[in-house]
């Protein structure tokens, strides 16, 4: 059991990994590398970005945000 | 400056996560991107590395526009403490508690200084903003004291893009109220419009389309489906999708003035790690692990827990071997015992309350809230392997240990700027 003030703690890819594999372990299941997230979200933002680009006109928006306009 | 604002017709449009797309898609260009939304009202906050409180999505928009997120690109965030009271957060430090009332009377003219300087801080170190505004922008009995929405693209002087939510229906009385309702000035500077939530097949809305642009003269930028299962956590969600049933079942308590939920979200990305929210004592099962996070009031969701007789279950659940996990106000609550000399967390001075008892330490709230950035590593004592972490704290209390109990020890070391500390997390193994 553990109490801790630290917030994100499980955010600590490797600390995670001991935590979990500890608790696979408990339950017979197979233990697991570490997955390093901060790779994870990367891929998301660009995903949303890719989603974006496909169904809004992306060019307009670009030139809003670069063009002043009286 | 560059920019784009993007506003709402109502709340949770989807601004933030159209606006978060867009930060990846302007530094993929090449512009050094900032995100910046004047005010926040949430209780999932962000820690800036100097170890300052920002809204949740402001600091995800910065890493999607791959920069550091600072207090300027979110200068005021509400926490709310009750249905009457917020917390005013002002430059990523707790300013004051104030009552709805008081805020919009005696606050407005600081606001606005904030936000003036936050603009022209980015404004010197980005090419470009992406701004995000909250709720409507036509609320009209709170317009004369906006400081979110059209009062801030003036200050910026940077477009805006309306977008609005189909999902729910009434998206042209939307648009076009919202448009009829902004002064003549205002609403020149829309230049365009989205619309999300989209379900089935766009070409079929292509009449609409036209009809929207024929009446109000403003282009529709885009119609966006429905997003789904997207792990990105928006302004206030996080949506737990459902996962394979052979895995690891981890039961989260859900408190009520629950914050800093992100806590969680690592888990979302493990395939075989199943998140399951436990309000009730029938929903608490048989978990291969118990989270308790962080709340805002620790004692009220302590009684709360009591009330529902969740205590009982926790306290069972580790006497049978249940792993169990608190942090920050779940740690407190494992506490013998909980002491609020200064009213701090109650708001009753000397108030005291008995903890879970689960852990040998006492907790005492103070007035002074420490929000700090860390970084240590697990205790040899433990009884885990070494392993560097880091994190960050955010709390009121002091929690120490009242007496020996071999069974518990230290959790991590822990270090900050400030001083070597020996952090007081504790584990029984």
């Amino acid at each position: 059991m553990i109490g801790t003030y630290i917030h994100h703690l499980f955010h600590n890819d490797e600390w995670r990994t001991i935590w979990l594999n500890h608790l696979r372990r408990k339950k017979g299941l197979p233990e697991k590398d570490p997955l390093y997230i901060t790779a994870k979200k990367d891929e998301q933002y660009d995903r949303l970005a890719d989603y974006i680009r496909t169904y809004i006109d992306v060019d307009a928006v670009v030139k809003l945000a670069t063009e002043k306009e009286g | 400056m560059k920019g784009i604002m993007f506003q709402g017709t109502a709340s949770d449009v989807g601004k933030s996560l159209i606006a978060t797309g867009f930060c990846r898609i302007f530094s993929d260009l090449g512009y050094k991107t900032a995100p910046f939304k004047s005010q926040n009202m949430s209780n999932n906050s962000y820690v800036t590395m100097d170890g300052k409180e920002i809204g949740r999505a402001q600091g995800i928009q910065a890493e999607a526009a791959r920069t550091e997120a600072t207090v300027y690109m979110n200068p005021i965030l509400l926490k709310p403490r009750n249905d009457i009271h917020s917390e005013v957060v002002l430059f990523g430090k707790s300013f004051k508690t104030y009552s709805g009332q008081d805020y919009r009377t005696s606050f407005y003219e600081q606001g606005l200084k904030a936000i003036e300087t936050s603009l022209s801080v980015l404004q010197s170190q980005y090419d470009l903003l992406v701004i995000e505004g909250a709720g409507s922008p036509v609320e009209v009995n709170l317009k004369d004291r906006d400081l979110v929405n059209m009062k801030v693209a003036e200050m910026a002087d940077i477009p805006v893009i309306l977008v609005t939510d189909i999902e729910r229906g009434g998206v042209f009385a939307s648009i076009v109220g919202t448009l009829a309702l902004l002064s003549p000035h205002e609403r020149k500077r829309v230049k365009g419009i989205i619309i999300n939530k989209f379900r089935g097949d766009v070409a079929l809305f292509q009449s609409g389309i036209e009809w929207i642009e024929t009446q109000t003269g403003v282009k529709v930028l885009g119609v966006l489906p429905y997003l789904h299962n997207h792990q990105i956590d928006g302004e206030d969600s996080l949506s737990i999708r459902g996962k394979a049933a052979d895995g690891l079942d981890i039961a989260v308590i859900r408190l009520p003035y629950i914050s800093n939920y992100t806590d969680i979200e690592p888990f979302l990305f493990e395939d075989d790690v199943t998140i399951r929210w436990v309000e009730h004592r029938e929903q608490f099962g048989h978990p291969d692990a118990v989270i308790i996070p962080g709340t805002r009031s620790t004692i009220h969701d302590l009684k709360v827990l009591k009330e529902r007789r969740l205590d009982q279950a926790i306290v069972r659940y580790v006497k049978s071997g249940g792993t169990v996990v608190g942090i920050c106000g779940g740690y407190q609550m494992l506490s013998e015992k909980l002491y609020d000399p200064y009213g701090a967390d109650t708001g009753i001075r000397g108030y005291e309350e008995e903890g879970l008892g689960l852990l040998p330490v006492h907790t005492t709230f103070f007035v002074s809230k420490k929000t700090v950035r860390m970084k240590g590593t697990i205790h040899p004592k433990s009884g885990y392997p070494m392993s560097g972490i880091q994190g960050y704290e955010i709390h009121t209390g002091i929690t120490k240990k009242v007496r020996d109990d071999h069974r518990c020890c230290l959790f991590s070391f822990m270090k900050t700027e400030e001083r070597q500390m020996d952090g007081f997390n504790t584990i029984i193994p």
